[in-house]
């Protein structure tokens, strides 16, 4: 397959996933819609595999992982910064509203996943280390 | 890092996009090592070196040592 069939068969499966939405909208059917999402990337992965052409390299890896690094860190912080602030507000009792106890909710639950974040990137660099030789005896 | 991958492309009459396809990458890597932009890994580099039947040392040139 060629590359622009691929994007077009990727064009084709966003504006079906639109349409599902829609439809699950309407009628209120949310379990269609996740059906739906998860079998539309599985249709795009499978697409892709299909490609003859070089889409992907090592230049777009490198740029991918440090893109991706660097994403991770702004959002991170990010993510941390404003959890933070909603902590504070929840803080303060009901001087920032009637939904204060809400918003305390909300900033733990995003400080829990930033927390998550950094154990599983903690993971993944594990798992890489292993991979790429870095564990193990040292025959030396 | 410098290289002759240009100068060795116009001896082969090979255009980027068949340097590119021959050595499995796209076309805008072999622009950017071109460029001295992105230095190739080490399995890419021996990949041109025998796509050039030289060695590697005949395309890309260390920088220290450039000078």
């Amino acid at each position: 397959m060629k590359q622009y069939t691929y994007f077009l068969l990727l064009g084709i499966i966003a504006i079906l996933e639109v349409g599902i939405f829609y439809w699950s909208v309407e009628n209120l059917e949310p379990f269609i819609m996740t059906g739906a999402v998860v079998i539309g990337v599985i249709a795009a992965w499978i697409s892709r595999q299909m490609v003859d052409d070089v889409i992907t390299d090592e230049r777009s890896h490198l740029i991918t992982e440090k893109a991706s690094l660097r994403t991770l860190q702004v959002m991170g912080i990010t993510l941390f910064s404003y959890a933070l602030g909603g902590v504070v507000i929840s803080l303060g009792g009901d001087t920032f509203g009637p939904f204060s106890y809400q918003i305390a909710r909300f900033s733990f639950l995003l400080m829990f996943i930033v927390f998550l974040m950094i154990i599983v990137y903690i993971l993944f660099i594990s798992w890489y280390e292993r991979r790429f030789g870095a564990g193990g005896e040292d025959e030396e | 890092m410098k290289n002759k991958v240009k100068v060795f492309r116009a001896m082969y009459d090979l255009t980027q996009e068949d340097l590119a396809r021959e050595v499995g990458v796209t076309r805008q890597t072999i622009l950017a090592i071109e460029k001295g932009k992105y230095d190739p890994s080490l399995e890419l580099a021996f990949r041109m070196a025998h796509r050039f039947q030289v060695t590697i040392e005949e395309i890309f040139i260390f920088e220290e040592f450039s000078s």
